[in-house]
């Protein structure tokens, strides 16, 4: 990782001609100074996925871009709460981002659309997951990490991440004791990070 | 979950958290505890990193949908600024999330009302001098020119900053605001986390002086309402950092 004033002489350098070639971490600094257009650049990086997982967990395209502008809103507006020592900017993004999802699923009024939709989601979460990935340049690692996983490890990550649903639903839904869910989704996010350490640098 | 929840249920409840998979009475607990616990705290991001994983669905968004982001900030308080990652951290408190810190600006930067006017006052001194001063200020031994950047990297006016603290801003593109709508400029020291006023404009200037105390890092061009306001209200129009 890059110290402070690496990237403090980095962000001296950031201009409209090479944004696109400045860090995460010095884009956001330049939000701290106003530059819009860096808000673009992180937008132009990190949008696309933004937009695809709110999709894939409300299911609904509108609420999808909702949820989008509120994440690019919230970083504009508190860029002070990314902390680039405690993980990757597209990492932040994504927890913004699945958080708000989840509100947005769990809400009163999306219940009745969710319960609805509770079966196809269960197979699209157990069996889409790998079409969904497979254009991403680290897909193929990620896919086979995820096929390792025990099963019975893989499914309660896939109903909690996608499906929105607490650890105490999925037990439910996998007809298994809280506790071992709650230590199945651990020990497989453990197990995934471990399968995966240059991609988690990476990103 | 009682808050007196030890480490060890804590801990087995990260991987769910970090998926957002808790209950809502046990997110309180949890966090609480992740404040004051390291190992709980690097154990959660290591999780959230491979959640990220996760949520890497290759997807183009919508084609209208940035044009809709930036509306949205158009009508949004503008970040807190900051010219390092530092100050973000200064900035990293919930009584400090809008960087219009309004006692912030009144107890940190009391000159800046005397300076402020001082400079509104300027702001009825005629252009010609300004510009004649900026033109010649160009040449002073140690003077330094600045663009001032809008969102798309346009120059929108030019800073001469003489080694003194006294410092000259031409236009160099700003429209003409209507009544009761002025130009404001801001600038920002290494010393002070908040934007100092750095005096009214006018809706129409072509060239204003302006006095800098400490070393200058940035100056901003908003708009305000007529006479001005105490800190910011918009987006910058014009940005330029040393």
């Amino acid at each position: 990782m890059a110290s402070r004033s690496e990237i403090r002489d980095e962000y001296i350098n950031v201009n409209a001609e090479n944004l696109r070639f400045t860090s995460d971490t010095a884009l956001v600094v330049a939000l701290g100074r106003w530059h819009q257009n860096a808000l673009e650049e992180i937008y132009a990086r990190h949008g696309g996925s933004v937009f695809a997982l709110s999709s894939r967990i409300v299911n609904d395209r509108a609420r999808a871009e909702d949820v989008t502008q509120e994440v690019f809103l919230k970083l504009w507006q508190q860029p002070d709460r990314f902390d680039p020592d405690r993980g990757s900017l597209r990492s932040y993004l994504l927890a913004l981002t699945h958080g708000r999802s989840v509100d947005v699923v769990r809400s009163e009024s999306a219940r009745k659309r969710r319960e609805d939709a509770d079966t196809a989601r269960i197979d699209l979460v157990i069996d889409g997951l790998e079409r969904e990935v497979v254009d991403l340049a680290i897909a193929e690692q990620v896919k086979q990490a995820l096929e390792a996983l025990p099963q019975a490890e893989r499914d309660p990550i896939e109903l909690a991440y996608f499906g929105g649903h607490t650890y105490r639903e999925a037990a439910v839904l996998l007809n298994q004791p809280e506790g071992t869910i709650k230590t199945r989704i651990r020990t497989g996010l453990r197990r995934l990070r471990e399968a995966l350490p240059h991609v988690m640098e990476d990103r | 979950m009682s808050a007196a929840a030890t480490h060890g249920a804590i801990s087995e409840l990260l991987g769910a958290y970090s998926l957002d998979a808790v209950e809502p009475q046990e997110i309180r607990v949890i966090e609480a505890h992740v404040a004051n616990c390291s190992l709980c705290r690097e154990e959660l991001d290591a999780h959230r990193q491979a959640a990220s994983l996760l949520g890497s669905l290759p997807s183009q968004p919508p084609e209208h949908l940035w044009a809709r982001v930036e509306q949205s900030l158009d009508r949004a308080d503008p970040p807190p600024f900051a010219l390092d990652l530092d100050q973000f951290r200064r900035h990293h408190q919930p009584t400090s999330r809008k960087w219009i810190g309004i006692a912030a600006v009144v107890t940190g930067c009391l000159f800046v009302a005397g300076l402020g006017l001082g400079l509104a006052r300027n702001a009825g001194d005629d252009d010609t001098g300004s510009l004649a001063a900026a033109r010649s200020a160009v040449s002073v031994p140690g003077a330094r020119q600045l663009d001032l950047r809008g969102a798309d990297g346009q120059v929108r006016a030019e800073a001469v900053l003489l080694p003194d603290g006294q410092g000259y801003v031409l236009d160099a593109g700003l429209p003409a605001l209507p009544e009761g709508r002025t130009y404001q400029l801001w600038v920002f020291t290494t010393d002070a986390s908040t934007p100092i006023a750095g005096g009214i404009l006018g809706n129409d200037f072509e060239a204003r002086s302006f006095t800098s105390v400490g070393e200058l890092k940035a100056v901003a061009i908003t708009e305000e309402k007529s006479g001005g306001s105490a800190s910011p209200t918009s987006t910058p129009l014009a940005v330029g950092t040393l």
